[in-house]
């Protein structure tokens, strides 16, 4: 019998209710992480990532490629982070072991390493604002566009979905004091 | 407030960074001939000077990789970043 990992899967925001309002407050549901590092110069590396994941990967610096396999994001050089389904997660790391016969490649299931918060409304910007030091007006931070950056006193990698819908994934034992510190921002607003 | 152009992501602000001290200190490649005060200076001793001075940091909260800086410590001036691995930039009047 399978059991569906996001079917039992508890994380550190479970327990707290979502945020209504002109900004929304909510936990997106668990999804599976996979990171990922190599040399783009590595025509093996390329070429296991071409097979496993639909794509190799483009050293494209805040604009996360859309793949066959899930969403990829840019991390640092030679560094990625896929977010895919979460029963997927295990299957990919085992597929790209072993499509990586020779290169010199690093994957590992980080799923349960970072939780992603969404962030909405129309003052979601404002909001964002109160706690980062990135320029987050859409003149700089556009849609589509995703930043490593530092949130209040957490590392977070900030996803521009359209103008007003952000997702913010952060470490798992930083996840509850990032959602306090978005809910008493997000209050004034609300 | 600091602003510094990460060599991978760009101008970013201070609060990212983190300074990890001079740069371009060669480890000794004759160790077991050095004496304690040799490694003293190998391990503690920094130039600390007023003015142009080159400088590692990391990007603690963006790509997490180290470079070099080069700062003017009486101004705080930035005046060249580069990766690590190239040829430190002579600048202003280090030059």
């Amino acid at each position: 019998m399978t059991i569906s990992t996001a079917a039992v899967a508890t994380t550190p925001l479970s327990h707290l209710q979502r945020i209504a309002g002109n900004v929304a407050l909510s936990e997106r549901e668990l999804c599976g992480k996979v990171s990922l590092r190599g040399e783009l110069e590595d025509s093996a590396f390329v070429a296991a990532c071409e097979k496993v994941l639909g794509s190799a990967p483009q050293p494209t610096l805040n604009k996360p490629q859309q793949l066959a396999a899930g969403t990829l994001y840019w991390i640092g050089p030679s560094e990625w982070l896929l977010h895919c389904d979460i029963d997927t997660a295990a299957e990919t790391v085992l597929s790209l072991q072993q499509a990586a016969e020779g290169a010199h490649l690093s994957t590992v299931d980080v799923s349960d390493y970072y939780v992603v918060l969404r962030l909405e409304g129309v003052y979601a910007r404002e909001v964002l604002s109160r706690g980062t030091p990135l320029d987050v007006h859409p003149r700089s931070f556009q849609q589509g566009e995703a930043v490593s950056t530092r949130f209040a006193k957490c590392s977070v990698l900030l996803h521009a979905h359209d103008d007003s819908c952000f997702d913010l994934q952060v470490r798992w034992s930083h996840a509850e004091y990032l959602w306090q510190f978005i809910a008493q921002a997000a209050s004034q607003y609300n | 407030m600091l602003i510094l152009d990460c060599p991978w992501c760009g101008t970013r602000d201070q609060s990212e960074f983190h300074c990890h001290g001079e740069a371009h200190i060669a480890r000794p490649t004759d160790t077991e001939k050095m004496d304690d005060k040799a490694w003293g200076e190998y391990v503690f001793f920094r130039t600390n000077p007023k003015g142009i001075h080159y400088e590692r940091w990391t990007h603690d909260h963006g790509c997490k990789r180290w470079f070099n800086a080069v700062r003017n410590t009486a101004t705080d001036e930035f005046l060249a970043f580069y990766k690590p691995g190239e040829k430190a930039p002579a600048v202003g009047s280090d030059q």
